[in-house]
């Protein structure tokens, strides 16, 4: 149904909505009366414009396309005959900008050249004027005039579009061999789209908007248009350019402004102006004898039916130049001012009084958050005690985690159906900065703070990004960490459990006069759930600590300022491998782990370094500012495949066929290493990276009686750098234990990759009456470059990509709020990747509705995202191995769509009970739009209306929250349908298949006194047996049934276990 | 509202009828993605490559494989009546390089159950046949100990390495009186206990017994291959329910298959032992060569290049991969895949039968050649075929009258 929308929709066309919106802002600055002219808009001409759309959209929809001309057809043509007369030539050493000026200016000029030359033909040859008269018999001109042409001469202008466009693509492809790229703008040639959405709708319009003298001989104004409709006919046959006009003589400037007549009176080819029928048919009883004019009518309709398509649409879409992260919509509150709650329960409202002026990051978006945005608050995080984001983020709908060790160590979060591998698709953050270990040059994260020691979770989900970047594809999660203390306050928690579980967690700080200071350590540590064949632990240890040192000069007047210091340091040893199980071993025992996995070792150790500053003035101005440095170093030794075979993944889903029955013993311990060829290769990818930059936002306010908005601004200068060194050993599967064979390292990997970012934000929220509307936009500058130390080339690459959005948010009554919106999102193109690479954009678009009555909440909201070019990863957890690491992949068109829903009701018990019940359900759709090949297996072969692959098509959770006097119980339901292995459609192939799953998870908390509380969370209570992935080798289990009791300590508050956070909500 | 008006809607309603049956009906398509092979009929590369390569290649090697077997039958009433079986073993020997060098050609193209999972139909019957690098000739002398082959559920309680031609290699060209395993593997005493004449009357035993289900197998596979509706006519012609979804899907089976020259011929039979990949006990490693025992390494290579220039070019009328370059403007790129293959082939001519290992040791820049010449073909596949399939053409902005 979309393609009936597709006059909206698609950038290629006159009517795309943001050159709708253009014309009618700048009808509205000169010629308001034309605008909202009633007369002009319901003319019967105006409705037959109306009439001819419409069938034009229903004759594509129906796929009634029987032919065209295909301007890939003209430029093969034309790449084939260059071949063959004039050979191959040598690629030319030409910069790539001054190749894209050229590219860019040949298509430009050869369409505009061309339209002027068929536009003036179907003008002065009689026959032809049959057809285009349909156009000038139009009586008013709107915007729909532009569709007002009869289908045999919409053929004629597509086959001009498809030879002129195929014939200089061809020609720029045999010269530079496929390496030129012409300027574009949201898939379209860069420059007429400028021209169109500019002042292409005033052509067909009643708004006379001239350029002057001058200027009208180099560009055909709307007003010179206006003239050619009304005037003789013979002038002004140019497009956009005049100098056709001029260089042939046809050129009429518009002079003073006066009313013109429209349409062709009683000029005798003018059929009846307002019978469709007329309209399609008279022409063709003009050209042939009467008998013949219905059959030739339908079958020239036929033929021509196509011509309504327009051009083709290219091939694969075009690599977006100045695509960038939508980001427009800022959130919008919700009718009551409050955050919006997640499934688990009510949120409750800020507690303590504060005085202190919120530094960087730490003051919440979401008191002004609406629309697509959601926070896991304090209280959720605290009655639960997640250490996993995972588990985290179930309740939030839009939200998809996928596990692989159980714990969350290396979270994969994808939003909307956006690919969630290694999370590198959404922007994370902690307290508002960056915090992938290089968000631009390798924004896998292969690191996590614990979130047991986060007071808050933010999610921004589609539009609110604006703020945020580079990954804007599906939105952004913010991690937000304890602030400093107003007064002396502190906490412990302790906690034992299964698989020998503990955890320690405490934290204390106090401010002053002047500032504050304050210090949190964590440590968890586990032996582990998982079985390992040749024993030995599974677990991990994991260690953070986070310092926070804060100066305020006491009250400064109306101008107040703050600065704070951030140091952390965390390290995590962790025995973790990619190699998961044969479907038969999963179910004879999921947490199984075959001998050859028993090298697996992942360390790392994290530092950061962040300063920020603020200034407030009064509540009208605010400015903020930070700088920071992140620096990781992570080696992560595991089993990555065999020396030969057709290679472990292979070997695990069918374990039985051939040699893969040798491997698989092997991998299990159960038979000996007999050949190098089935040697194992334990590899150790050792990384460091650096994260640095600097980032500032102002925010001013302002209102007067009926109008308030707010105008942020903000801009990021940011670096990072990875360092790859990855090497693999050679191991014998010996009587059921790994031994070495060479005791060599064999290097695979050692290169750089550098990314340096300059990225501004401006986005404004414009408020009056009920209606707010937010426009914004980002600009993101990327430099990339790679360095290799094993021979390959070093590459450069720079980008610069531009991202507009747009929301509105309308709150008719208190209690019911209407939002959408639509945003541009993108994804970047890592350093060093193939030239044939294209960032991943995407267009997207939500629209919903709120409700929220006296502790009753329900929202609904529905999303689209039309992917121009998907793009992945090929990393070690998708299955990629050697050489094939980090590289990207296109994926072509994809549509994601999908609703979220969210239900909550709190109620008030007598004697201060409270129950809390929630719902969240998220349903996501997703098709490719084309086929292809990937070298990447996590697309493998691809075939146009498969799903994507690890996206649930539903997902939900229930939960119910009980306060009592004492304490508090919880009980949260996350179920999941079934998912895809691989993309595909119909029915999932068992070996494909990761099964649907429910866990329900339980927490309770008692209060022995005002400071001290015991509390116990199980975790899958019911054992249930859960496969989270068959990425990259083999089937991985979630964590069973799981056990913790734990006491926590609080040093000030009047409930345990609700940690004060006064500077840090 | 006028009788003009009226008129028009309803011819509107009409047509909005019209579309929504067609629509709802899935009479129409949706409008095509555009494809470079548009208007290439992909029906005769298919055929072809069905008929002219696959199926006539596996009834070739049937044939052969059951010439081997008759050999070996031969060769072992030879030994069982105590005569001189030296004759016997050479036509043995003879018929195993035939069958070979057959198979060679054939497993270039592994399609449908040929194919390892997860490839679209694949079982990995190719590793029934063949399954080397994937040997084991410990494992075949243990099994001679214990005559395991005898068993009749051999083929199903054994893994793959411990039949097939790679098995009989070791039986027939191997230290046929000598055992491969060490002492930890096989009591010394336990073969010595056999005696020469007994270890050669098992290993002609034991090699009649592989060569049968060599024979058997070959035989499903070319039934099932070129049966009514079998899978060489769902890959000629292919259709949704079939194996291969349309055209596109089948050509694209074709080229991943057809990257054995890369994963197979450049990288694990020439370049592990010239050192370039994954060689671990040396500079070169000559012990990594395919056919070690017969010396076939550079043979098999040769065949491999053989079969692959014959489904590049084309043959017996049915069109070949170049001819679909030249449809989408690649014809250069046609001819310089050919003349790639043409050098690989010439310079796996000029080693000939010499012993690999001996080639490696004293002249490695002959089978170096051979690798480069690969390499480039590999390249172009890899590389410019993408970029021409890949030619695309950006969208014009919207104008008046279009």
């Amino acid at each position: 149904m979309i393609e009936l929308f597709e006059p909206l929709l698609d950038p290629a066309r006159r009517t795309w909505w943001p050159a709708l919106l253009c014309a009618a802002v700048i009808a509205a600055l000169l010629a308001p009366d034309k605008l909202f002219d009633r007369k002009i808009w319901l003319h019967r001409s105006a409705i037959l414009d109306y009439q001819l759309l419409l069938v034009r959209q229903l004759v594509r929809w129906a796929g009634l396309v029987p032919w065209s001309l295909s301007a890939l057809a003209v430029a093969a043509l034309v790449v084939r005959s260059m071949d063959a007369t004039l050979g191959i030539p040598a690629l030319p050493d030409w910069p790539a900008w001054a190749v894209t000026i050229a590219y860019t200016g040949a298509l430009f000029l050869a369409s505009d050249l061309s339209r002027y030359v068929v536009h003036r033909v179907v003008h002065e040859v009689p026959m032809l004027w049959e057809l285009h008269q349909v156009h000038h018999s139009a009586e008013v001109l709107t915007p729909a005039t532009f569709y007002r042409v009869h289908p045999i001469e919409a053929f004629l202008f597509a086959t001009r579009g498809a030879l002129v466009t195929g014939a200089v693509a061809g020609a720029f492809f045999w010269g530079f061999r496929g390496t030129a790229e012409p300027w574009q703008l949201f898939g379209v040639s860069a420059v007429g789209l400028v021209f169109g959405v500019t002042f292409g709708n005033l052509r067909h319009s009643h708004v006379w908007v001239g350029f002057g003298p001058l200027l009208e001989r180099c560009f055909i104004s709307p007003a010179q248009h206006q003239l050619h409709h009304a005037e003789g006919h013979d002038t002004n046959y140019g497009a956009y350019l005049a100098i056709w006009d001029r260089l042939f003589g046809s050129l009429q400037l518009s002079g003073p402004r006066r009313e013109l007549d429209f349409g062709l009176g009683d000029m005798p080819s003018n059929h009846r102006p307002d019978d469709l029928l007329s309209v399609l048919i008279g022409p063709i009883r003009g050209l042939v004898p009467r008998r013949a004019a219905m059959g030739t009518a339908l079958l020239l309709l036929l033929v021509s039916g196509v011509a309504v398509a327009d051009d083709d649409p290219p091939a694969e879409e075009p690599e977006a130049d100045d695509d960038e992260d939508d980001d427009d919509e800022e959130p919008t509150p919700n009718p009551e001012g409050e955050p919006v709650p997640t499934g688990g329960g009510a949120s409750s409202p800020p507690s303590g009084v504060t005085e202190s002026l919120e530094v960087y990051g730490e003051r919440p978006r979401l008191p002004r958050v609406g629309g697509s945005a959601h926070k896991v608050e304090e209280e959720a995080l605290e009655q639960f005690e997640h250490n996993d984001i995972g588990a985290v983020l179930a309740p939030v709908p839009g939200v998809y985690v996928r596990d692989e060790d159980g714990y969350g160590l290396r979270p994969n979060i994808g939003l909307r159906g956006a690919s969630s591998d290694r999370s590198s698709k959404v922007t994370l953050t902690e307290d508002g900065v960056l915090l992938a270990p290089a968000p631009y040059a390798a924004p896998a994260a292969y690191y996590f703070p614990l979130t047991t020691r986060m007071v808050g979770v933010e999610v921004f989900k589609g539009p609110a990004a604006i703020q945020f970047g580079p990954n804007t594809i599906g939105g952004a999660v913010n991690l937000q960490t304890r602030g400093v203390p107003d007064r002396l306050a502190g906490g412990l928690d302790v906690a034992v459990g299964m698989d020998r579980t503990v955890k320690i967690h405490g934290w204390g700080g106090t401010s002053w006069g002047w500032g504050g200071a304050m210090l949190e350590a964590v440590h968890l540590t586990t032996d582990g759930f998982k079985e390992l064949d040749s024993g030995g632990s599974t677990g991990f240890d994991k260690s953070e600590l986070m310092f926070k040192f804060r100066v305020q000069p006491p009250l400064q007047g109306p101008v107040q300022t703050a600065w704070q210091l951030k140091l952390g340091y965390a390290t995590e040893r962790s025995r973790e491998t990619y190699l998961g199980l044969t479907d038969a071993d999963f179910e004879a025992n999921p947490t199984r782990r075959y001998a050859a996995s028993e090298r697996g070792l992942m360390s790392w150790n994290r530092t950061q370094a962040e300063l920020a500053w603020t200034l407030r003035a009064g509540e009208a101005f605010e400015v903020r500012a930070v700088g920071y440095y992140h620096w990781l170093d992570r080696s992560w030794t595991k089993f990555n495949d065999f020396s030969g075979g057709a290679g472990a993944a292979t070997v695990l889903a069918d374990p039985t066929a051939g040699t893969n029955a040798i491997y698989y013993g092997i991998l299990a311990g159960e038979l000996d290493t007999s050949s190098t060829d089935e040697e194992l290769l334990i590899g150790t990818n050792a990384r460091r990276y650096h994260s640095f930059g600097g980032a500032a936002d102002a925010r001013w306010n302002h209102r007067t009686e009926k109008v308030r908005h707010e105008l942020s601004f903000g801009v990021r200068l940011h670096a990072d750098r990875v360092r790859r060194d990855h090497s693999h050993e050679r191991f014998a599967m010996i009587g059921g234990a790994l031994t070495e064979t060479d005791g060599t390292e064999h290097v695979d990997v050692a290169n750089d990759s550098f990314a340096t970012a300059f990225a501004a934000h401006l986005h404004e929220d414009l408020g009056f009456g009920p209606v707010r509307l937010l426009p914004g936009l980002r600009l993101e500058v990327i430099h990339t470059a790679t360095t290799d130390d094993l021979g390959e080339p070093d590459t450069s690459e720079d980008r610069a990509v531009l991202l507009p959005g747009f929301g509105v948010h309308v709150q008719p009554t208190p209690w019911l709020s209407v939002l959408g919106g639509v945003h541009r999102g993108f994804s970047p193109v890592a350093p060093g990747q193939a030239e044939d690479v294209k960032p991943e954009s995407s267009w997207n678009y939500e629209g919903g509705a709120r409700v929220s009555y006296r502790g009753f909440h329900v929202e609904a909201i529905g999303f689209f995202n039309d992917y121009s070019n998907l793009s992945g990863t090929c990393t070690g957890s998708v299955g990629c191995t050697g050489a094939e690491i980090d590289t990207q992949v296109n994926a072509g068109r994809v549509h994601v769509w999908g609703a979220e829903a969210t239900l909550g009701q709190g109620i008030r018990l007598p004697e201060q009970l409270r129950l809390d019940l929630g719902l969240t359900y998220t349903y996501t759709g997703s098709r490719f739009k084309t086929g292809f090949v990937s070298p990447s297996p996590q697309f493998g072969s691809v075939t146009v209306g498969d799903r994507l692959p690890y996206v649930p098509e539903h997902r939900g959770t229930a939960s119910v929250g009980f306060d009592f006097v004492i304490g508090s119980f919880g009980a949260n339901l996350t179920a999941r349908s079934a998912m895809r292995d691989l993309p595909g459609q119909g029915t999932i192939e068992a070996g494909k298949r990761i099964p649907e799953s429910f866990v329900l998870d339980l927490a309770v908390d008692v209060r022995i006194s005002r400071n001290v509380a015991l509390y116990s969370t199980v975790s899958n209570v019911t054992n249930s047996r859960v496969m989270v992935s068959r990425r990259p080798l083999g089937a991985r289990s979630g964590r069973p049934l799981h056990v913790m009791v734990g006491v926590k300590l609080n040093g000030r508050g009047d409930r345990p276990g609700i940690v004060e956070t006064a500077a840090g909500r | 509202m006028d009788s003009a008006a009226g008129r028009s809607w309803l011819l509107v309603a009409a047509i909005a009828l019209i579309a929504v049956t067609l629509r709802a009906s899935g009479c129409t398509e949706p409008e095509p993605v555009p494809d470079p092979l548009e208007g290439y009929d992909l029906g005769p590369f298919l055929t072809g490559v069905a008929d002219v390569h696959v199926d006539a290649g596996y009834a070739a090697f049937r044939d052969a494989a059951v010439s081997l077997e008759g050999e070996l039958t031969s060769w072992l009433e030879t030994l069982q009546d105590g005569g001189d079986d030296a004759a016997r073993l050479e036509s043995a020997r003879i018929a195993w390089r035939a069958a070979f060098m057959l198979w060679q050609q054939t497993e270039v193209l592994q399609l449908g159950p040929a194919a390892a999972p997860p490839s679209v139909g694949g079982e990995a019957i190719r590793d029934e046949i063949y399954s080397w690098p994937t040997v084991n000739d410990c494992l075949v002398d243990q099994g001679l100990v214990d005559q395991r082959y005898a068993d009749a559920d051999f083929f199903e309680a054994n893994l793959v390495n411990a039949y097939g031609l790679d098995a009989i290699e070791w039986l027939l060209f191997g230290t046929l009186t000598e055992t491969f395993c060490p002492s930890q593997a096989i009591e010394p005493s336990d073969w010595d206990a056999l005696g020469d004449d007994g270890v050669l009357l098992r290993r002609a035993e034991y090699a009649l017994v592989a060569a049968t289900g060599i024979v058997d197998v070959a035989a499903v596979l070319h039934t099932d291959w070129g049966i009514d509706g079998g899978v060489g006519d769902q890959l000629a012609s292919p259709t949704e329910d079939g194996l291969w979804a349309s055209d596109r899907a089948a050509l694209q089976g074709v080229f991943a298959a057809l990257f054995y020259l890369e994963t197979s011929v450049k990288d694990r039979k020439l370049g592990r032992p010239l050192g370039l990949l994954d060689c671990t006990t040396g500079d070169t490693c000559p012990e990594d060569f395919e056919g070690p025992w017969a010396g076939s390494a550079v043979s098999a290579v040769r065949a491999n290049l053989t079969q692959i220039r014959t489904i590049a070019a084309g043959a017996n009328d049915a069109p070949g991969i170049v001819d679909l370059l030249a449809h989408v403007g690649g014809q250069a790129l046609g001819d310089d895949l050919l003349a790639a293959l043409d050098e690989a082939i010439a310079a796996a001519d000029a080693v000939g039968d010499a012993d690999p290992a001996t080639v490696l040791a004293d002249s490695p820049q002959d089978l170096l050649a051979i690798h480069d010449a690969i390499k480039r073909a590999t390249d172009l596949l890899k590389g410019e075929v993408a970029i021409v399939l890949a030619l695309t053409v950006p969208a014009e902005s919207a104008g008046d009258n279009d």
